[in-house]
């Protein structure tokens, strides 16, 4: 058993893990008039990682190991590679933010860099028992943080909330499990998928079973209506920099399982489950974006966009496993720079408790702080779809995808709603740039590492806006070793 | 059926010795009841009445605690009885468990977790 025992696939996971006990016993260590190295040991840990991934990927990626439960191909390395980019942004947002608000501890640091262990394990696991118990991994460490701002109201309910429909979604996930287990005896991919594709009539109405109670625990994860009821208040109530990290990496991670499961395990039942996919893309685009024109919360406004995303992202699951993928991956990363730049503007600019919530609150911002009206427009405009942005080619190729599947009114249904959202987007870019201000700029000065994180954000952005060929290709070698 | 012989001897012991204990405090015990005494829990909160109201935080702390190593526990013992056959890996596996639970009970007993 020692002799087969090859534990590279796990290193980037154990390297965060590691330093998130550092970074826990650092805090620990530190007499209370002193501030614990919190974020530069969590940033050095995230990179340390990413190097790590940089070097499975040099060596042409691992095959499964321990008992085929976990590998290192290219899919789970493009999407290691990116949660730990998001999560190294999330964390040079997180200083000045927790400074403002007297949250600064290193609890904060250790509970984002275990939730980023489950995320990566949720990634590359082959097994529905590795996935969940990574999937809980996440998710526990983010129920804390949602609940961090102890002196907030919004943060307990966010908490509170949070961990009961997330325990509520385990158990619908934890019950497919069973039920695919049933299916195929055994719970790995590999197994279910050879045994939906020789099904009886018996056993195909226990599969569609198991893929449904699935579908439902992976569907409150991506947070896709009507599984959505706990984004706003979550996204709302928690510190805003776990925030950006829930509505990116979260999203991302969960949909890297989903599709792995769907996508590849379970494509055999493709002609099932693909008109659900396509219903519950088509009400989580409706209700998304009807409810975020309802806001006048910017963070819950963004909130109820990042349901309508996650809509939008189900329309490419129709198409073929390669061509989702593809599509699917482009967009993870589009939308996680975007999204950590929309949440990282209103976080980089919170001082003394209050950070900018309303569209008064951002009323005039081009004319005081020009660089970062430009980024937050940047972003918003990238949410809507707009070209020249990184977001226009991301739904270009979501809706191709279904299109290419033969599915054209799903992906009518996903332009409309995205003319439809380019009023609460632009709403916001108005207001900064059309209105004069109200009142005096008590907001922060951006710090130096909430600058660097923006900008990079920003860049990105505009970069894969402009020219997404390098990260498109990326994603289709990652997406070809799903099939 | 005679290898559930042990366990009925087991029952019977568990039981009898339930018994004993009873029986002997009830026939050489000297009761001196008082309130505190008789009711449902000698320490902790008080069982009965509004549950709308303020209570110390590090009783749950405690119990919080308590929940953690009482399944740290209940993970060696499997692995008690097996540590031959699983050798230098399965040490290897407990040794990285332990340190984590390790490094959690460095970190709880720093912040003041168990100062009462």
């Amino acid at each position: 058993m020692s002799g087969e025992l090859d534990l590279r696939p796990l290193v980037p996971a154990i390297i965060v893990g590691v330093t998130g006990l550092v970074v826990l016993l650092a805090q620990a260590f530190t007499p209370k008039d002193r501030r614990a190295p919190s974020a530069p040991l969590s940033l050095t840990g995230l990179l340390a990682a990413l190097a790590a991934v940089w070097l499975l990927a040099s060596g042409g990626g691992r095959g499964a190991v321990l008992a085929n439960a976990v590998s290192a191909d290219a899919y789970s390395l493009f999407f290691q590679a990116l949660l730990l980019g998001i999560a190294a942004v999330a964390v040079l947002l997180s200083p000045s933010y927790l400074r403002a608000n007297g949250l600064d501890r290193g609890e904060y640091y250790a509970l984002l860099l275990f939730s980023v262990v489950g995320m990566l394990g949720l990634v590359s696991s082959l097994e529905l028992v590795s996935m969940f118990v990574a999937l809980e991994i996440m998710s526990i460490a983010l129920y804390g943080m949602a609940g961090l701002y102890r002196s907030r109201m919004e943060s307990q309910e966010a908490a509170l909330k949070y961990f009961v429909t997330g325990a509520f979604s385990s158990a619908f996930f934890l019950y497919g499990v069973a039920l695919l287990y049933g299916v195929s005896g055994s719970t790995s991919l590999d197994r279910l998928e050879w045994a939906v594709s020789t099904l009886t009539t018996d056993s195909a109405a226990l599969a569609l079973l198991g893929a449904g109670m699935l579908l439902v625990g992976f569907g409150f994860k991506i947070a896709s209506v009507p599984f959505h009821m706990w984004a706003p208040d979550v996204y709302e109530g928690a510190p805003t920099p776990a925030t950006a990290l829930m509505s990116a990496g979260v999203k991302a991670a969960a949909f890297g399982a989903l599709l792995r499961v769907f996508g590849s395990a379970l494509h055999a039942l493709a002609g099932e489950w693909q008109p659900l996919v396509a219903s519950l893309a088509v009400i989580t685009m409706v209700v998304g974006n009807l409810a975020a024109l309802a806001q006048g919360n910017l963070k819950r406004m963004l909130a109820f966009s990042s349901v309508a995303h996650a809509g939008y992202v189900l329309t490419a699951l129709v198409a073929s496993p390669g061509q989702a993928g593809e599509a699917v991956l482009f967009y993870l990363v589009v939308y996680g720079a975007v999204n950590l730049g929309a949440f990282g503007t209103i976080a980089a600019l919170s001082r003394e408790g209050r950070e900018p919530l309303s569209l008064g609150d951002v009323a005039g911002m081009a004319e005081r702080r020009p660089a970062l009206a430009a980024a937050l427009a940047v972003f918003l405009v990238s949410l809507t779809g707009i070209p020249v942005t990184a977001g226009f080619v991301g739904k270009f190729y979501l809706f191709n995808a279904a299109v290419t599947a033969g599915w054209v009114g799903l992906a009518l249904v996903g332009v409309l709603m995205s003319v439809v959202s380019a009023y609460y987007y632009l709403r916001v870019v108005v207001a900064m740039y059309m209105r004069d201000p109200l009142g005096e700029d008590t907001w922060a000065r951006v710090s130096p590492s909430a600058t660097v994180a923006l900008a990079l954000s920003a860049v990105i952005t505009l970069v894969l806006g402009i020219y997404p060929a390098p990260v498109l290709t990326l994603a289709r070698i990652a997406a070809r070793s799903l099939l | 059926m005679p290898s559930y012989l042990p366990i009925v001897i087991l029952g019977a012991i568990a039981l009898g010795f339930g018994v004993f204990v009873l029986a002997a405090s009830h026939i050489i015990g000297r009761p001196r009841p008082d309130a505190r005494k008789l009711s449902t829990y000698e320490c902790g909160m008080p069982p009965v009445g509004t549950a709308r109201e303020r209570f110390p935080i590090k009783f749950y702390l405690v119990c919080m605690l308590f929940i953690l190593f009482d399944v740290e526990t209940a993970f060696f013992y499997p692995w008690a009885l097996v540590m031959d056959t699983l050798g230098i890996y399965g040490l290897m596996a407990m040794g990285t468990f332990f340190l984590v639970l390790a490094v959690g009970f460095v970190y709880e007993w720093k912040v003041g977790a168990m100062d009462w």
